[in-house]
């Protein structure tokens, strides 16, 4: 009887673990889709030529 | 902007006509937030705050002389000439509207997502090559061609992912021609197997039709 507890009591903590690691994976404040940042202004430039589209430079705090 | 134009989904659809660029060197907010298994600014998801801040240092001088009015939105050519620019912010329409604008001024240009499939499939054809799945590296290939063959801008992605099909192509030729050689000097059963072979995976090229071709010519078992 206790034999057979132990496999379901494992899958249970399995779910739980896995249920955890989806909500680390997939937090509410990720967006479905979002406006898309260019890592550089290198990688801006030539994705900007590759696609002949132009660049939008969003310019924020001022010091 | 962070909060009310660039979450808008009239904004996230008109910004996949152009690239963005976020430069903002702002020291006092918290440094990369965690978002899943990522970190990125608290400001702005999918950027790093080290990032802003260099991209901040690299453009100013760019388009600014003095001091920067916060914010400012430009629009400019991929070669960075400007376009646009509007001080201050917005509302979700008049970027929508800025974008269209200067994306007509610039383009007929390619889509994000249209760019990211076409970036995805070479990707993917290099992962399949480097595994040996010649089969799955043409159908990505040959999906990248036949999606951009008559695009007007994106007449360069074609022919990147033309010239690594004929690159599979020769390869195949040259087994086909192996496999010719073979049948040759008796080994039958090795042409067979390599010809087979070419025909299975290459097909839409034309290795493929010569390897078929080849296998008709093979000595018939008696």
């Amino acid at each position: 009887m206790r034999l057979a507890l132990v496999p379901a009591f494992l899958l249970a903590a399995s779910a739980v673990f896995a249920g955890d690691k989806d909500k680390k994976e997939k937090p509410a404040q990720i967006p479905a889709d979002y406006v898309h940042f260019a890592s550089s202004w290198e990688a801006a430039k030539a994705e900007a030529k590759e696609r002949n589209v132009p660049i939008h430079v969003a310019f924020h705090k001022d010091h | 902007m962070d909060s009310s134009v660039y979450p808008n989904k009239d904004v996230i659809v008109a910004s996949k006509l152009v690239v963005s660029i976020y430069c903002h060197n702002e020291t006092e907010h918290s440094e990369d937030k965690p978002y899943g298994s990522e970190k990125w600014c608290e400001h702005v998801y999918g950027v790093k705050c080290e990032e802003h801040r260099k991209n901040h240092n690299d453009t100013s001088s760019l388009f600014f002389q003095g001091s920067i009015p916060n914010p400012t939105t430009i629009f400019c050519t991929p070669d960075g000439k400007e376009i646009s620019r509007k001080k201050g912010s917005m509302a979700p329409k008049e970027f929508v509207d800025m974008a269209k604008e200067a994306a007509a001024k610039v383009g007929p240009g390619i889509g994000q997502e249209e760019y990211l499939f076409a970036k995805g499939k070479m990707k993917a054809s290099d992962a399949s090559l480097s595994e040996q799945k010649v089969k799955d590296a043409i159908a990505s290939l040959t999906a990248v061609t036949k999606q951009f063959g008559k695009h007007p801008t994106a007449k360069k992605l074609a022919e990147e992912a033309q010239a690594k099909l004929d690159k599979i192509n020769e390869a195949g030729l040259a087994i086909v021609d192996q496999a010719k050689e073979d049948a040759a000097a008796g080994k039958v059963d090795d042409a067979k197997k390599a010809l087979k072979d070419v025909y299975a995976n290459y097909k839409g090229l034309d290795c493929a039709k010569a390897a078929e071709k080849a296998m008709a010519e093979l000595p018939k078992e008696k």
